[in-house]
């Protein structure tokens, strides 16, 4: 069955059970008693809540600015320089070991974890820059939070990654900081979120370049590493309705070699291995840059797919350019 | 000029009761659905109608109550492979087209529900990548990729139907 057929056989699909809603009957029934009632209502703590929920809704861009050192709590003049922002308090035995941001910089995060292995207690911290179609505050849906005076909500994530996340805006940014792992974790969010600070610094830039590839979407670049002579570099395309394509720049040679491969005028390394999680590569190919090793990637969407990847693999194995690895001296410390 | 809350729903329920049964696969639940969402949107009304648009406010808020997990143990609909073969309709489906629509729906039900809420958006409520990302609160590039990995997912079952009838 082709995609266009495919995809007119699934409106088809949502059309006819959208088409079996119910009157609404009840529905109405139910509201008009409240809604003849909501004028008296706000009496007491249903005032109070009424009052924070409309407070809380968005009126519109503020462009509040902070400075360097200062918390999120505090306006201050517009700050000189580049500034990122950091927590000043994670949990104990975690440490920093990746930053990565938006291709164009609309976003920028920093992984903080007390292992390497993906399944070890994670805190993720992200800032996003947004645009004038982005939610601009919290809605009324979700447990609402106040970081620091400024509105945000609370998530559950039901993903199977036990994931929470707390999001509050302020001005055109929205902040987030996500836990992974991490037992009771909403007081540790919440003082994840108050500690941050805006810090003088350089935003993550990442002297990689891919080819443009069919289908690309989008795509994102990071650092990530336990220490700062160990850092890697890494760039990421999504590919529309296909897969993932990672290109990373490691200081020591992977320890899987795989099937000896031609690629960029000598002897790379390629091996396939199955699907075990969506997000795991199912392809990898490796190469020597000379004292570096280029590693590059690939994860399907669809866990089943088991079409080859060598050909698109080796295309951007060959056409990769990766500058100096950036000092990265905050891999591996604590606030 | 601001829309009062009884205009709005008067106007807008039985498109919200349409969005929520293609998202919950089960029109009881889109019910409780969309009036839980209304009777705290009606509290909230005065800061909500403010908005630019206030009805793509409460579209959110629909989604978003879907997606909560403190819910889901008394709304759920993410059923285990089986459950929804045993209440289709007893009678057989008539033409190819009721059989794999059927087969998709099912499929839908099946999935994890913010890749249902991604799937509805886009082939449902026509929004755009860019939209989807806004209201499941993710980046445009998960959004998408919730899209994907549920597009595989369903077009895995059509296969298994068309072995079913070539079986026949």
């Amino acid at each position: 069955m082709r995609t266009d057929e495919f995809e007119g056989l699934l409106r088809d699909a949502l059309d006819h059970q959208a088409a079996q809603a119910p009157s609404g009957a009840r529905v109405l029934a139910a509201l008009a008693p409240r809604s003849r009632r909501r004028w008296w209502i706000p009496v007491g703590g249903v005032v109070a809540a009424a009052l924070v929920g409309i407070a809380m809704l968005p009126t519109g861009e503020q462009n509040q600015q902070v400075a360097p050192g200062t918390s999120l709590g505090v306006t201050s003049p517009a700050a000189a320089g580049q500034l990122v922002w950091e927590p000043a308090w994670v949990p104990p035995g975690m440490v920093e070991r990746e930053r990565s941001a938006g291709p164009d910089g609309p976003w920028s995060a920093s992984k903080w974890s007390s292992g390497s292995a993906t399944t070890a207690p994670q805190v993720n911290v992200m800032v996003t820059e947004l645009s004038q179609d982005d939610q601009m505050g919290p809605d009324a849906s979700r447990e609402q939070v106040v970081v620091n005076g400024h509105p945000g909500q609370w998530y559950d994530n039901d993903n199977g990654h036990d994931e929470y996340m707390i999001a509050w805006w302020t001005g055109s940014k929205r902040f987030t900081v996500t836990s992974y792992a991490i037992p009771e974790p909403r007081p540790v969010l919440l003082r994840v979120a108050e500690s941050l600070r805006a810090a003088v610094g350089e935003p993550v830039q990442v002297p990689i370049t891919m080819p443009e590839l069919p289908g690309t979407v989008h795509g994102w670049v990071g650092v990530r590493g336990d220490q700062p002579d160990q850092a890697v570099m890494f760039s990421q395309v999504y590919l529309d309705r296909v897969g993932t394509v990672r290109a990373e720049v490691r200081p020591e040679r992977p320890s899987t070699e795989g099937t000896r491969v031609p690629v960029r005028g000598g002897d790379g390394w390629w091996y396939r291995v199955g699907a075990a999680d969506p997000n795991e590569p199912t392809e990898v190919l490796m190469a020597d840059l000379g004292g570096r090793w280029l590693v590059v990637s690939f994860a399907p969407y669809d866990p089943h797919d088991a079409t080859e990847r060598l050909d698109l693999l080796t295309t951007v194995a060959n056409s990769v350019t990766a500058g100096s690895t950036p000092a990265a001296p905050w891999l591996g410390r604590t606030p | 000029m601001p829309t009062t809350f009884e205009q709005y729903v008067h106007d807008n329920a039985r498109d919200l009761l349409r969005y929520a049964t293609a998202l919950s696969c089960d029109p009881h639940t889109a019910q409780d659905i969309v009036q839980s969402v209304l009777m705290r949107a009606a509290q909230r009304w005065s800061g909500i109608e403010q908005l630019a648009v206030p009805g793509a406010y409460v579209h959110r808020m629909v989604t978003n109550e879907f997606l909560s997990w403190r819910r889901r143990a008394v709304r759920t609909v993410s059923l285990p492979q089986g459950v929804l073969d045993a209440v289709t309709p007893p009678y057989p489906d008539e033409t190819d087209a009721v059989d794999q629509r059927q087969l998709v729906f099912q499929g839908i039900a099946l999935l994890p529900r913010k890749q249902r809420a991604a799937i509805v958006l886009r082939y449902y409520a026509n929004r755009t990548f860019a939209e989807i990302a806004g209201e499941l609160g993710c980046s445009e590039a998960t959004a998408r990729s919730h899209i994907s990995r549920g597009l595989a997912a369903l077009r895995d079952r059509i296969p298994a139907l068309e072995r079913a009838k070539e079986a026949l």
